[in-house]
């Protein structure tokens, strides 16, 4: 077991990669009641083609099948494994993003029987034809709430137009039609696949005892066989294409609007690209730069506005949105900043130290919540970059940094616009 | 820890090393009254925007990233009878700043700032922000219908509670009362709410409370004419069911269900009422998890909370509107099933446990401790975890059932879609 410590913040973290390759990270807090873990597979919406295991040539199974077999994973033969947590006082869920599926509880106490009861349940598949259909009722349910909520479209559909020819153009729950396809057999074929224990990686945070814990899950998974570990075979397009200006109407209020920079494909994830981009758009964006307050007292922009910067092994993008009865000043305004990024940086030397507070500190108050923690501890593709070693990364960023970072990131022919309007 | 600092104005000190931030609230309380929901929302905003030290916006969000990324804001919410502006500023603690930059001197005056040195020059707020922070508000009130599943929430409750629009309505007010309010006459309402309202600073953190109080003991709050204190409510029951009916262009119905449940925190059946809800539709383990979503698939989401404040019971589903009957039938089957006992102790177990878990949970986030603190005091007492756990497991399955007998279909509204 490997042990790091952050005596700064009174903080360590545990390590253990076992042999079945299963990675364990462990973060103890033991003035805290409540115990968080997360067990998580590389496997989200946009690894729907690759080789299945043990199989030589690769399969595209249909859109949204990562979360439909999230979903599923939960409904086992004679019972469904909400039940069995909520037997020990626990509650659990589940999510899926473009790149992960996690399946979550938390507990106050009976630790060590939550933590079987999460990796049995997802260590033992069962699936059935009569099963998925039932669940498609459930599912075409969320699909239609998502499809009615504008902040859900202006998201997924600036991701769309960044990436229409890669697997971010269609929702992380795919459509009604898109589902109506999957079979029992799709599942087990992504499952066989996605879900090896070379392929996934267990967080616990909270109250534990870090040795009983770990000789626990030993002790749990030497007891099932698994089969050999294959290195997973995503097969992921290069994209090459934008869509530029969009515009769509729906049942709304108030204007939309989203600008997207799409950033450079790339096959590693860079902490300190990705920290210093986050940094970039706080300067460029925050309320406490020149920039957002003159877009605000112009009308411009209102409290609705925000940014965000995501950054995964096979992509990453920028997105800055908000609500605005100005759509087009919202998008020129929006695109003289970033093009002018560089060439301003020098002016805000004195601001970027105040970010850099501002982040600082933002890091440490995330340390108060063991969920926050949990969901920040990195992973296998970014060399398990945590929100500790974030703080040292953050503070050995340079303004000079900023402006390579912002030439190489920000380009005109890699920004596209977006508008949702009021249908009247 | 509970220091009077005047008569109707006190502070709440938590000191723990369990946290690495410190976390301040001020809550400005008074009886809550429909006439005056557009000033009061108006007037949080002013205050969180500028004040006559951070004359601007900018200024302000700089002096916060100063302070290390201090998290600010002031919002408005409502406890039954009462409406309070909610003030709340967190930091991180020294210790874990560079040369432990001691930062709660101060936070404590910025907070004091904001409340008592606002933007304002010849008895009126500065023109330029208040305008603003009005139009916001106003589009922001216009743009709620653009959050489905929000909105019919909001028109279930003013349905349930037609005849209390103080309880009722939503909180920004309606547009309508915007148009009167100038810069003035919020000034007007400002001076009014710092000489009358109630007020509760907390905080919680790693401190050492004597400086704090005297640090709080520089300020000079005059001694408050009322005291305010929760009130629960009494809803008049009536035999038919008020129900309406809005269509919009949508691929997705918004089913909701207002229910009366006349038990509120001071009766002896509150923790029957708690799990009764959890049994109903409060928890995955639920009677409407189980049966509209899981068994008929006819929704991804079937709910219930349970407000012992208004002694209100509101479900919300999402649906295909075509179902909608049909769901309506399943909920009201589901209550009907609770009251003739149809559930097994073994699931009341599980939901106690659960419940109480939960309860525990609060202790883990200084925000959640201090709401808990700051409701308990609003409705004049004062629970320990142990008593509250105790309560909870002593609720028998005939106290659910009598509960659940009790709980009557008040209201229906739909947010029919159309494609």
């Amino acid at each position: 077991m490997i042990n790091k410590k952050y005596d700064n913040y009174n903080e360590e973290i545990y390590y253990e990669k076992l042999d079945n390759g299963l990675e364990i990270v462990l973060v103890p807090k033991n003035d805290f009641y409540k115990t968080y873990a997360t067990f998580s597979t590389s496997y989200g919406s946009i690894n729907n083609k690759f080789i299945p295991y043990g199989k030589k040539n690769a399969v595209s199974l249909p859109a949204g099948i990562a979360h439909f077999l999230e979903h599923k994973m939960f409904d086992k033969k004679d019972y469904d494994a909400f039940d069995l947590f909520s037997k020990t006082g626990a509650s659990s869920n589940a999510f899926t993003s473009f790149t992960k599926t996690s399946y979550l509880f938390s507990c106050v106490d009976n630790l060590k029987a939550n933590i079987g009861i999460l990796l049995d349940f997802v260590q033992s598949p069962y699936f059935t034809d009569k099963k998925v259909e039932k669940e498609k009722g459930i599912i075409g349910q969320e699909i239609s709430m998502y499809d009615d909520d504008p902040d859900a479209a202006i998201f997924f559909g600036t991701v769309s137009k960044m990436y229409p020819d890669f697997p971010l153009n269609v929702d992380i729950a795919g459509t009604v039609e898109s589902i109506s396809k999957i079979t029992a057999e799709d599942l087990y074929t992504a499952y066989n696949t996605f879900y090896q224990p070379g392929n996934m990686q267990l967080n616990i945070v909270g109250n534990m005892d870090v040795n009983d814990v770990v000789k626990f899950i030993k002790a749990n998974q030497a007891k099932k066989t698994f089969k050999p570990y294959q290195d997973i075979k995503n097969v992921i397009p290069k994209s090459t294409k934008i869509i530029k200006d969009s515009k769509q109407f729906m049942n709304i209020t108030r204007n939309k609007v989203a600008v997207g920079i799409k950033g450079q494909q790339l096959d590693s994830v860079d902490s300190k690209y990705e920290l210093g981009i986050s940094l970039l758009l706080e300067l460029l964006f925050s309320e406490s730069s020149s920039n957002y307050n003159k877009l605000y007292n112009k009308g411009i922009i209102d409290d609705s506005f925000g940014f965000d910067f995501e950054f995964e092994k096979y992509y990453n993008f920028a997105l800055i949105a908000g609500d605005t009865d100005y759509p087009n000043e919202f998008i020129t305004e929006i695109k003289n900043i970033l093009l002018a990024a560089v060439s301003n940086l020098d002016d805000l030397k004195e601001n970027f130290e105040l970010i850099k507070k501002e982040e600082l500190g933002q890091h440490i108050s995330m340390m108060n919540s063991i969920e926050a923690i949990a969901n920040n501890l990195g992973n296998k593709d970014n060399n398990y970059t945590n929100l500790y070693d974030e703080i040292n990364i953050i503070n050995s960023i340079t303004l000079e940094d900023l402006k390579l970072y912002a030439q190489k990131f920000i380009n005109k022919n890699n920004i596209v616009t977006n508008i949702i309007s009021p249908k009247s | 820890m509970k220091e009077q600092l005047s008569h109707g104005v006190e502070l709440y000190m938590t000191p723990t090393k369990k946290f690495k931030t410190v976390t301040l609230t001020c809550n400005l309380i008074t009886e809550a009254n429909f006439k005056n929901f557009a000033k009061r929302a108006v007037l949080a905003e002013l205050l969180e925007t500028n004040n006559s030290k951070y004359k601007t916006q900018e200024e302000l969000a700089k002096q916060l990233s100063k302070m290390y990324g201090a998290s600010f804001g002031t919002n408005i919410v409502r406890y039954g009878n009462l409406h309070i502006i909610k003030i709340i500023l967190s930091f991180p603690n020294a210790n874990y700043l560079p040369n432990k930059y001691d930062n709660i001197n101060e936070a404590i005056e910025f907070l004091m700032d904001v409340l008592l040195r606002p933007n304002v020059k010849n008895k009126a707020f500065d023109n330029k922000t208040f305008t603003t922070q009005k139009q916001n508000i106003l589009k922001y009130l216009s743009s709620i219908s653009d959050d489905k599943q929000y909105y019919a929430a909001v028109k279930s409750k003013e349905l349930f509670f037609n005849e209390n629009v103080n309880r009722g309505r939503l909180i920004f007010g309606e547009s309508s009362q915007y148009k009167d309010l100038n810069e003035k006459n919020i000034f007007e309402y400002y001076t009014n709410t710092i000489l009358n309202d109630n007020i509760i600073f907390s905080i919680i953190g790693d401190f050492n409370p004597h400086d704090i109080l005297n640090v709080f003991k520089n300020y000079n709050f005059d001694d408050r004419n009322n005291i305010y204190k929760l009130l629960p409510y009494k809803h008049a029951l009536t035999d038919s069911i008020n129900e309406k009916t809005e269509t919009q262009e949508l691929s997705q119905g918004k089913l909701n269900l207002g229910y009366s449940l006349p038990i509120n925190y001071n009766d002896k059946n509150l923790y029957a009422a708690i799990i009764f809800n959890a049994v109903f539709g409060g928890t995955p383990q639920s009677k409407l998890f189980k049966i509209v979503r899981e068994k008929y698939s006819l929704a991804y989401y079937a709910s219930s909370s349970f407000n012992a404040i208004n002694g209100f019971i509101n479900v919300q589903s999402g649906i295909d509107s075509k179902d909608k009957s049909k769901v309506i039938s399943l909920i009201n089957e589901q209550l009907a099933s609770i009251q003739s006992g149809n559930f097994e102790t073994e699931l009341i177990n599980h939901i106690k446990h659960e419940l109480v878990n939960a309860r525990l949970n609060l202790l883990d986030s200084p925000r959640k401790m201090l709401e808990q603190q700051f409701v308990n005091n609003l409705l004049g007492r004062s629970i320990s975890f142990e008593d509250w756990q105790r309560n909870i497991l002593a609720v028998q399955k005939e106290d659910i059932i009598s509960v659940a007998k009790l709980v009557k279909l008040q209201s229906i509204f739909f947010l029919e879609g159309k494609k």
